[in-house]
């Protein structure tokens, strides 16, 4: 597999980790402890992929949570032709789509009830934390709204490519459309978070 | 080249995926033009920007939780199986659904098994036969009363033949056995003893007055009322015959006839304060499921079966043989009892809606689901001892010491049924609620799939039933409806006594077990559904009780503490 889709994790600094064939055909053969491992393995990566993705960390747990369920329902399909990460994101990523479809009736309403009520609706981003500098806290306040701010189809692509680091060919084959695409979508993401982000990259230049 | 596509080439150049024609171009255009270079640079900070956002990881027990949500889901998409057909899937993919389905089994077996818990098989020198008005009828029967017990096993040996060579007839499989049904074929059996030496077909038709008892989901239209059947129970005054004798005389009937005999059914009866009840779907709301067309089943029937006839096996070492078109006869499901009665008094006290107890016991299951995870080896194990020492002759009543100090008594169900009458077999199992009054609705199962299918965490559908909880007391303010009538005095859980005849001694006693032998269909296409041949019952006895178990007819009262 893809050495890039294994995670760095300390128990593969000590134990030689399963392959993720080998705990996929002990799920089939009904060791369902084996799924455990797996989601073990990939579900920080797929959270913080999805959080970026979706822009909310609520609801990357919860589409993580249905990405491993579907993954599990649907893990005699998997073929073993591509890694299991880029098959599972695959998942996730239709799973995050649709989510963030339901989101946006949903944030309808949301504006829909603050305009009836006045009432905001409380703010649950997680970026500041103790001990972070206020400045970094910032930027990186920043840039993930800069991202949110970025189209569906843009983020998604964008976030494959910087976060995940993956091919312009898997991005392709995962959001299902041509290699030419991805590329001008992923130009025009950066193109978009440039600009949004153009005072403080004017201040990164000066630095 | 206009701007925008040197520009995009630029953003190419920096993730790699230029061809070397044009990545040479871009390296010339950026060695002349210090504004592209600029444009890069400002590409690569955006790209450390992005991947320097913090990371963060989710919670330690969320590959736990994944795993329990499955379990659930599984559960509810098992829903209600109906058909062996739906066992036979071709859908190779829900072999982990075995893993749970055997250790829901065995769950049920190894406290049975190690704990010994006085289990005591209640078998049968004493046969009673419930034969269908069409089921052509053997020469007089004997009095077993009188025959020594090798003559009783020979006997019963006959009258597995006989019932295997019997004529067609509706699955005995898909009949559920009813309590009333137990109660009547042991009523029967007092009237077939004392009416000795009279030709079996002069004897009454029981299986019209089993016509109560709950016909099995697949054949709800229930044909197989009819089927002739034998059950057997063992008489009060027959506790030195050793109940094993008839499981080692089945295998080995099966052994040296494998279509004769198939061993298969298995399932609970409740104690309640009415008597002794069999889980039947007719008498409850099924938790467990309404469609349970589920694919996973097949390798869930082929696990349950492999582990069950190998612990039954395991004394004598020889392996039952394959029977065919019966390769995957067994399934079981297990629920917990302690939840069900929760629930169950719940409805009786009218606090909550019908709906809000399937959700809510949906997750009380998986919540003892998970406790049982990683038992199994333990439990087979520990079945296999169990079975062992029966065959070999164990002495009750160092099963019943060694309950004294060990484990509670097993309060779960179990329904292991097969379904030989239209081929390879299903197994059925069903959780059930007894919930007389208050039926099952499609609307409130699709209201919980739905919501398992959400992924909901627990808190969601404690929310959920909170807020549904209100709505329904609202509903029931606003319209004045009269909430819907308490069902059943059910009693069940760990902690009802028994209270026995000739006996004012509690009894921690709640349930026993009942594994029935089944004859094989004679024949292919049109021959005749299976037929029971016998069955034992084993029961958990309790430590202070006379190894002489009474009968359930002989122990009518089990009241609630």
């Amino acid at each position: 597999m893809d050495p890039r889709l294994i995670p760095q994790t300390h128990t593969q600094q000590t134990v030689v980790a399963k392959p993720d064939q080998e705990l996929i055909a002990e799920c089939l053969r009904g060791q369902s402890h084996a799924f455990g491992e797996l989601v073990a393995r990939y579900q920080n990566r797929l959270y913080n992929t999805l959080k970026n993705v979706l822009g909310s960390a609520e609801e990357a747990q919860d589409a993580c949570q249905d990405t491993f369920l579907t993954a599990y329902q649907k893990l005699h399909t998997f073929g073993g032709r591509s890694a299991f990460y880029s098959w599972l994101f695959r998942i996730a990523f239709n799973t995050a789509i649709s989510r963030t479809r339901k989101r946006r009736r949903v944030a309808v309403s949301i504006d829909a009830a603050h305009e009836q009520t006045g009432t905001e609706p409380i703010d649950m981003r997680d970026d500041l934390r103790p001990g972070q500098s206020l400045e970094t806290a910032e930027r990186q306040t920043a840039v993930r709204a800069a991202l949110a701010e970025l189209s569906e189809e843009f983020r998604t692509v964008l976030v494959l490519k910087e976060m995940e680091g993956l091919k312009y060919e898997e991005i392709a084959e995962i959001v299902d459309c041509p290699i030419g695409t991805v590329r001008s979508r992923i130009h025009r993401a950066r193109e978009e978070l440039r600009e949004r982000l153009s005072a403080w990259m004017a201040e990164a230049e000066a630095l | 080249m206009n701007t925008q596509q040197a520009d995009e080439l630029l953003s190419a150049y920096l993730d790699g995926e230029l061809s070397a024609e044009e990545q040479s171009q871009i390296e010339r255009w950026l060695a002349e033009d210090p504004a592209r270079r600029k444009k890069l640079a400002q590409l690569q900070v955006l790209r450390g920007a992005l991947q320097a956002l913090p990371r963060e990881e989710l919670p330690a027990e969320f590959p736990s939780r994944v795993l329990k949500i499955i379990e659930r889901n599984s559960l509810l998409s098992e829903s209600a199986a109906t058909t062996g057909d739906a066992i036979r899937s071709e859908n190779g993919s829900k072999l982990a659904a075995s893993h749970r389905w055997l250790r829901y089994g065995v769950r049920v077996l190894a406290p049975l098994a190690t704990a010994a818990l006085g289990l005591m098989f209640i078998f049968a020198s004493n046969f009673f036969v419930e034969q269908a008005p069409t089921a052509p009828q053997s020469d007089a029967g004997p009095s077993r009363r009188n025959l020594e017990p090798r003559a009783r096993e020979r006997l019963k040996s006959q009258e597995l033949a006989e019932h295997d060579a019997a004529p067609p007839g509706p699955a005995e499989s898909l009949r559920f056995p009813s309590p009333e049904g137990v109660q009547r074929a042991e009523k029967f059996s007092l009237s077939r003893q004392e009416n000795a030496g009279m030709p079996r077909g002069s004897e009454p038709a029981p299986s019209q007055s089993l016509e109560p008892g709950a016909p099995f989901p697949a054949d709800p239209g229930g044909g197989g009322n009819q089927a002739p059947s034998i059950a057997a129970s063992r008489p009060a005054d027959d506790a030195s015959h050793a109940p094993t004798e008839a499981l080692r005389e089945a295998l080995a009937e099966q052994q040296a006839n494998p279509d004769a005999v198939a061993v298969v059914r298995l399932y609970l009866e409740r104690m309640t304060d009415a008597g002794n009840k069999a889980l039947t779907p007719q008498e409850g709301e099924q938790l467990i499921i309404k469609d349970l067309r589920a694919d996973r089943f097949e390798a869930v029937t082929a696990s349950a079966q492999k582990s069950l006839v190998q612990s039954l096996n395991a004394p004598d070492g020889a392996p039952l043989p394959a029977v065919p078109g019966l390769e995957d006869p067994l399934l079981l499901i297990v629920g917990d009892l302690d939840a069900v009665e929760k629930w169950w008094d719940k409805i009786r006290t009218r606090d909550e809606t019908e709906s809000q107890i399937r959700v809510v016991a949906q997750v009380e299951l998986q919540n003892f689901a998970k406790e049982v995870d990683g038992l199994t080896a333990e439990i087979v194990e520990a079945t296999s001892q169990f079975l062992g020492r029966q065959t070999t002759g164990g002495n009750p009543d160092a099963a019943v010491a060694k309950s004294e100090e060990g484990r509670d008594l097993p309060v779960n169900e179990v329904v292991l049924e097969d379904s030989v009458g239209d081929g390879p077999a299903g197994v059925l199992a069903q959780l059930t609620l007894r919930s007389a009054g208050l039926p099952p609705t499609d609307e409130s199962l699709r209201e919980l799939t739905e919501a398992q299918a959400a992924g909901k965490s627990s808190e969601r559908l404690a929310q959920r039933q909170e807020s549904a909880n209100k709505k329904q007391k609202r509903a029931q303010q606003d319209d004045g409806a009269s909430p819907p009538p308490a069902g059943d005095k059910l009693v069940v859980g760990r902690a009802a006594p028994a209270r026995r005849a000739g006996s004012a001694r509690a009894s921690r006693q709640t349930a026993r077990v009942v594994i029935q032998f089944m004859a094989r269909p004679p024949g292919p296409a049109d021959a005749p559904p299976a037929e029971p041949a016998s069955s034992a019952v084993v029961e958990p006895a309790n430590g202070d009780r006379p190894a002489a178990v009474p009968t359930p007819s002989a122990s009518p009262e089990i009241r609630p503490q």
